[in-house]
């Protein structure tokens, strides 16, 4: 009996991994089409074989494998492969959280100058002129590609039917919405008889949720700061810099801002939107009104909203402004079999047919175009289901985005216009494209003391200007003059080259 | 013919000889071993060679060969960063209320379940208290905000509505108060999984002794305290002596996931700080000069506290 | 059931006392230790919309399976639960025999070098290569991309195999004596004698590693790069995201009802997914260390 049960376990043990594996080898067949492997971030669960691999291996004649890398661990698998020197054909990178001019000098990127001119016309189009500012392609040649595109901006969402409700004008000034902060608090706005909403809601798990009250100050939060000397240095730093935490201060002491904006996790402050306890909210607005609208929204009506912009002390607002991004590249290795086919398929990930196809899927199958001059489409059949929508292959490969142009054209009206308003008033920062040495040293401890002073600040009962002082002299001494020192000298020369470009 | 008795041996050749039949008796526990031998050295000891990258200025780039030595360089620059010195107090502080109310707590919970008269009851309880085991920290995390919360939380919500007027403080928010969170939530968290092995030592105790016992009038607590904690014994001292060893780690994803910016300054701990390092500044020989600080106190501590242990009982110790 | 009433009957009113006392606690901690648990549950076949009004959960509110029906519908799911299933069974299995014929001989007294032995493997406790060098090492082993890249890196843990050592240290000299008279080898002590009275251990280091590996997620990640062989952990990590901060699509018309399921319901769901397996398995582990009272003694 015994013996039996180890023989079973055995013969399981040999046998298990080869049902596992479900390898089968595929016959050598003569001009079979090239392997590429394409290594990219994304939270989404594809099935091995879908209608978008399929499409793209038509479509270039290659045989595609997918490496598709949870985002939280990109960055972890990208560095083992590179110190393993198994890399795949094409691969994505953040060239702020790798020295990726040490990637190429030590010969592990494809030089793409000549690849670039046989294949990449798409490319060519949408980032030619912009490719040799990236750090990474001002050496010898172009060893990666940036996107086309560049982030969403932030909006100020403010819910129109409570302030109708309450008979008030869309804030425009820090007095404005203070006034508007209170009642919403306070003066029931959704005029249901219950005290069921509150002021402002902010997480520290996400400070963008902060933008437009920094940006009153002429802040941008979290990003490097321009002194009117030329010094870059941190927002910390920033003459205004107490009087944005005096103010967030006085929110928080009166009730008006979430007590626990340093604990709440980003879902939960989404959830007090959704469900309607608060009808302020800085994020990007394809959130607030195109994706969660209206699914999200728990009310019976679905909120509606306007975004506000709202002056400081020097008169004007807005939020953090975008800049190209000039540090997240698409490459190729240098161990890469078939460069050639590589740079097709980015090529095509470039041009509006590869981003219509992995964005939205295969026309005809996944989905139709109602009105394509208007962006309007609409899914087909089970496609309806987002589960399995994304289980074929549609959406869950775009997350690199080279150009997000169907992603843009098919927002709704509101959600656009909020997105030209924000533009056209946001507030820029020394946006430094180089890597500085400073910040691989010290940049983690850096970040992390503004960040407890950002909390410590807003609810301390000591005195506060004694305490700013406090971690200002700290900053300074764990690497802050070093960072300050460097930047500037690297924000100067960045200046100066772009004037002699011009 | 198990035991030899301990004889003072003069004669070299008899002692060599006394090692050979020793070996030829028993070389059915050597071939024994050799698979398990086999396996540290391919996947335990083969990678070894990365401990190296402590003392080198490595970078992925390069590769292990080419990276420089440089010497203690690694160890000197991460001993200069004021932050990991609060990180390595905050470690030895959370470490040491870990060890010293959370060692016991397994046990005592495991001597109240096996107490208990119903098999039935006996085995929901040891399944009920295994299970926030199962649940990651980062839900955790939102279940304590829910708690917590002071907008919306239960607690609160509670205290309000028993009529407390004071002022309430989110304890996930306060300094004083959140290393308690982090010490409490660990004993509360893994107390389940520490009854395992007690009670699988437990279960091997000799039912007669306690029939023996209860016939000479003992208690309850007699025998718990005479049978059943001296039988179990040698376990507790050896789940002792790894948790010793394990001093430097105080909790990598209890900390990442609950830590926040009002109370970083007591929370933060070496592999915290070591994981921002290492991911966000890819400064990985530092971060192995950490890893290697950490393992080489484990390695002290565990030796001392194996060597008191074989002082008061020779044959406890994992050596 | 009559014998414990007597047994009720005999005890002095302190031990009474005791007993009350340490069931109360027991029951007070208990429910700390099931509410997070039935939260999760609780919260996972609620409508998303009704379980945002925040809270506590005691029961579910407004019931709906909307997430697990999102979960199962693609077939890559069972993918990846067939992935998992095996690694633990395999990678189990094959701990556990490696775990036994380790802590055998480490736990004979009369073992020539047996501190020396120990040693080896006790300082793969305390001292490790990194994530990059053991990727290495796996490569080089050609295991890349492989189902035993899942299994054997973790193949043996020196924790677990001290705590069997440990209680095959227990196993009196004498029963392994007689048995070394009648001419029986070392294995067929192991087999015969050793391993049938250490039952509650034997289950409880079959537990630790099932549990292990049915939770190891970074292996996942990190070795494998198809698909096929994609892993639960791996695959609900994704799938929690996925549902993410800007990528819904509930914008879109014509989509269905599932653009209302939030991310919060997902992430519950996945939960409540990856741990059933293992409440459902493990009681059947349990009882060997929680009832195998008289079962596992060893008789003198």
């Amino acid at each position: 009996m015994k013996k039996g049960v180890l023989v079973l376990v055995l013969v399981a043990l040999v046998l298990l991994p080869a049902i596992a594996s479900g390898k089968t080898e595929t016959a050598a067949v003569t001009q079979e089409p090239a392997k590429i492997t394409w290594m990219l971030y994304g939270d989404n669960t594809p099935t091995e074989d879908n209608a978008v691999i399929r499409s793209l291996e038509e479509k270039l004649n290659i045989d595609l494998t997918v490496i598709y890398v949870p985002e939280a661990d990109y960055m972890s698998k990208l560095n083992t492969l590179i110190a393993a020197r198994n890399l795949p054909d094409v691969f994505w990178m953040d060239g702020k959280k790798l020295d990726a001019v040490e990637f190429k000098d030590q010969g592990m990127l494809m030089k793409l100058d000549s690849l670039l001119e046989s294949y990449g016309p798409n490319v060519m189009k949408e980032v030619g002129d912009s490719l040799s500012k990236a750090p990474v392609n001002q050496g010898d040649g172009i060893y990666a590609l940036i996107p086309g595109s560049i982030n969403y901006t932030s909006n100020l969402a403010i819910r129109t039917d409570w302030l109708k409700n309450l008979n008030m004008d869309m804030p425009t000034n820090l007095d404005e919405l203070y006034e508007v902060l209170s009642a919403f608090a306070h003066n029931d706005p959704d005029g249901n008889g219950k005290d069921d909403t509150v002021g402002y809601v902010g997480t520290m798990a996400n400070l963008r949720t902060f933008e437009h009250i920094f940006g009153a100050f002429g802040i941008c939060v979290n990003m490097p700061y321009l002194m009117e000397d030329g010094t870059v240095t941190t927002y910390m730093k920033a003459p205004l810099y107490l009087d944005a935490i005096k103010y967030l201060r006085k929110l928080y002491q009166d009730g008006l801002l979430d007590p626990d904006f340093a604990t709440m996790p980003l879902m939960s402050t989404f959830e007090k939107l959704w469900t309607g306890r608060t009808g302020v909210f800085d994020f990007q607005n394809v959130g607030t009104t195109n994706n969660w609208m209206p699914g999200r929204y728990t009310e019976p009506t679905p909120p509606t909203f306007g975004f506000a912009i709202i002056a400081g002390p020097g008169g004007k607002g807005g939020a953090i402004k975008q800049y190209p991004r000039y540090t997240y590249y698409n490459a190729i290795s240098s161990t890469s079999k078939h460069p050639d086919k590589a740079m097709q398929l980015i090529d095509y990930l470039y041009s509006q047919e590869g981003d219509e196809l992995t964005y939205l899927g295969v026309e005809g199958l996944h989905y139709e175009w109602v009105d394509e001059p208007n962006g309007k489409y609409k899914l087909l059949g089970q496609f309806t289901d987002p589960a399995t929508y994304r289980a074929d292959g549609a959406f869950v490969y775009n997350h690199m985005w080279p150009l997000v142009n169907t992603e843009v054209r098919t927002l709704n009206k509101l959600t656009q216009d909020g997105q030209t308003f924000a533009r056209e008033n946001s507030i820029g920062y020394p946006n430094i494209i180089a890597s500085l040495e400073a910040v691989g040293e010290y940049g983690s401890t850096l970040t992390d003391i503004t960040k407890e002073a950002f909390a410590q600040l807003i609810v301390t009962k000591g005195n506060v200007e004694a305490e700013y002082k406090k971690f200002v002299d700290r900053w300074n001494n764990e690497g802050g003059l070093a960072y300050e020192k460097e930047a500037t000298l690297a924000y100067a020369a960045q200046l100066a080259a772009e004037k002699a470009s011009r | 013919m198990m035991h030899k008795p301990k004889i003072p041996v003069h004669d070299t050749s008899l002692l060599k000889s006394r090692l050979r039949s020793d070996i030829r008796r028993d070389y059915l526990l050597y071939v024994m071993l050799i698979p398990g031998l086999i396996y540290v050295l391919m996947f335990k000891y083969a990678p070894m060679f990365g401990v190296s990258i402590a003392f080198r200025d490595y970078s992925i780039f390069r590769g292990f060969s080419d990276a420089p030595f440089v010497g203690m360089d690694n160890f000197i620059k991460l001993f200069s960063r004021s932050a990991f010195i609060r990180a390595l107090k905050n470690n030895i502080l959370i470490s040491i209320l870990k060890l010293v109310l959370g060692f016991p707590f397994p046990i005592i919970l495991s001597l109240m379940i096996s107490e208990l008269y119903h098999s039935g009851a006996r085995r929901f309880v040891q399944t009920a208290v295994i299970l926030p085991n199962f649940v990651s920290w980062i839900v955790i995390n939102g279940i304590l905000y829910v708690m917590f919360n002071l907008s919306s939380g239960a607690i609160p919500g509670i205290l309000k509505s028993l009529g407390y007027a004071g002022e309430i403080t989110n304890i996930m928010n306060q300094k004083e108060t959140f290393i308690w969170v982090i010490v409490f939530s660990h004993i509360w968290k893994g107390a389940g999984m520490g009854t395992v092995v007690y009670l699988a030592a437990i279960a091997g105790i000799d039912r007669n002794l306690y029939e023996a016992a209860s016939i000479d009038g003992a208690g309850r607590l007699r025998k718990m305290w005479h049978i059943t904690l001296s039988s179990i014994r040698p376990t507790i001292v050896v789940l002792l002596i790894f948790r010793v060893g394990e001093m430097m780690y105080a909790g990598f994803d209890q900390i990442f996931a609950i830590s926040n910016y009002l109370v970083v300054s007591h929370a933060d701990i070496i592999d915290t700080f070591v994981y921002r390092l290492g991911l966000e500044q890819q400064k990985f020989s530092e971060a192995a000069a950490a890893g290697l600080f950490q393992s080489a106190i484990g390695l002290v501590l565990v030796l001392v506290t194996n060597a008191i242990a074989k002082k008061v009982d020779s044959d406890s110790g994992i050596m | 059931m009559e014998s414990k009433k007597i047994r009720h009957l005999r005890e002095s009113s302190l031990d009474r006392f005791i007993y009350i006392a340490i069931c109360f606690f027991l029951a007070v901690f208990c429910f700390s230790t099931v509410y997070p648990f039935w939260h999760v549950l609780m919260y996972s076949i609620s409508n998303s919309k009704a379980a945002m009004s925040g809270g506590l959960f005691f029961r579910p509110r407004d019931f709906d399976l909307l997430a697990f029906k999102m979960i199962f519908k693609t077939s890559q799911i069972f993918v990846a639960y067939k992935n998992t299933i095996l690694r633990t069974l395999v990678g189990t299995t094959l701990s556990m025999a490696l775990s036994i014929l380790t802590a055998y001989p480490l736990s004979r007294k009369r073992l020539r070098g047996r501190s020396c032995l120990s040693m080896v493997f006790f300082f793969t406790m305390l001292f490790n290569g990194g994530m990059i060098p053991t990727y290495l090492v796996v490569q080089s082993y050609g295991l890349i991309d492989s189902f035993w890249a899942l299994v054997l890196p973790l193949a043996m843990n020196a924790y677990n195999m001290f705590i069997l050592r440990n209680y095959f240290k227990t196993v009196p000299d004498s029963l392994e004596e007689s048995a070394f008279i009648d001419g029986a080898n070392s294995f067929t002590i192991l087999w015969k004698i050793i391993l049938p009275v250490s039952a509650p251990a034997l289950a409880a280091v079959t537990m630790f590693y099932g549990v292990y590996n049915w939770n190891a997620y970074l292996d996942g990640v990190l070795y494998i790069n198809s698909t096929g062989l994609e892993i639960l952990q791996v695959y609900l990590r994704k799938l929690l995201a996925s549902t993410g901060t800007l990528n819904s699509l509930s914008g879109i018309d014509g989509l269905s009802e599932a653009a209302s399921l939030s991310e919060e319901s997902m992430k519950m769901a996945t939960i409540a997914v990856s741990i059933l397996p293992v409440l459902v398995v493990y009681p059947f582990i349990q009882r060997f260390y929680t009832s195998g009272i008289t079962a596992g003694a060893v008789k003198e």
